[in-house]
């Protein structure tokens, strides 16, 4: 399984997180950041903008397709 | 860690709907088949499965009522050409025609056109609830865009 959203993975990894702990963080399931990883759920934009919170990144930085 | 402020897990919310959208979906189209058998197959008289049609009567047409209401059914008519909103129509007729024939098919005896005003009363409230919601979404639009106006 490849990963889709590999941006989101590495701003994860960066600071140290696992899946589970910046779910804890965002308020959601485990699965549900490894889904959004994987590129198999779309989040809403409420919810894109709590992943990039934690993440202490911007919306572009993580969710904007890539070139 | 700074725990951030709770939201609700959207996926979890979703697949918590489609459960129940499937549950329902079962249910309905179990009461549908008890309505055909007794009424097709069985021939029993409408009084013997009364409560299954009216809820299926009555679940479809909220159904098709909610959907025209907010737009979901019939938003694409708008702008169709006559042809296609007149397929729309006869689809709706003709479904209003098979509950009937399926009731008189229970009593023994068709009565053609007792069926005929059913299903043209079906068509014309159809049309006449299309024109409805097409007339006030184009005031609220024309509402919109005099409030656009005013303010520049």
């Amino acid at each position: 399984m490849t990963v889709k959203n590999k941006r989101m993975k590495i701003a994860r990894v960066e600071k140290d997180l696992s899946q589970q702990q910046l779910a804890d963080m965002v308020g959601v399931t485990r699965q549900t950041i490894g889904m959004i990883e994987m590129g198999n759920f779309n989040p809403s934009l409420n919810l894109c903008r709590a992943i990039c919170k934690a993440l202490g990144k911007t919306l572009d930085e993580i969710f904007w397709e890539e070139d | 860690m700074k725990k951030q402020i709770r939201i609700e897990d959207e996926r979890i919310r979703e697949i918590r709907h489609k459960i129940v959208n499937e549950a329902f979906a079962i249910m309905f189209f179990a009461l549908w088949v008890i309505v055909m058998v007794k009424g097709l197959f069985l021939h029993l008289p409408t009084r013997e499965y009364l409560t299954e049609f009216i809820l299926v009567i009555g679940i479809s047409l909220y159904i098709y009522v909610r959907m025209i209401v907010t737009g979901i059914f019939g938003s694409d008519l708008q702008s169709a050409s006559r042809g296609q909103k007149l397929k729309r129509i006869l689809v709706i007729m003709l479904g209003m025609g098979v509950g009937v024939g399926i009731s008189q098919a229970g009593e023994g005896e068709f009565n053609i056109l007792r069926m005929a005003i059913v299903v043209i009363t079906g068509g014309a409230l159809t049309y006449l609830m299309l024109y409805i919601v097409k007339k006030i979404n184009d005031r609220q639009i024309e509402e919109l865009e005099r409030k656009d106006k005013e303010e520049q």
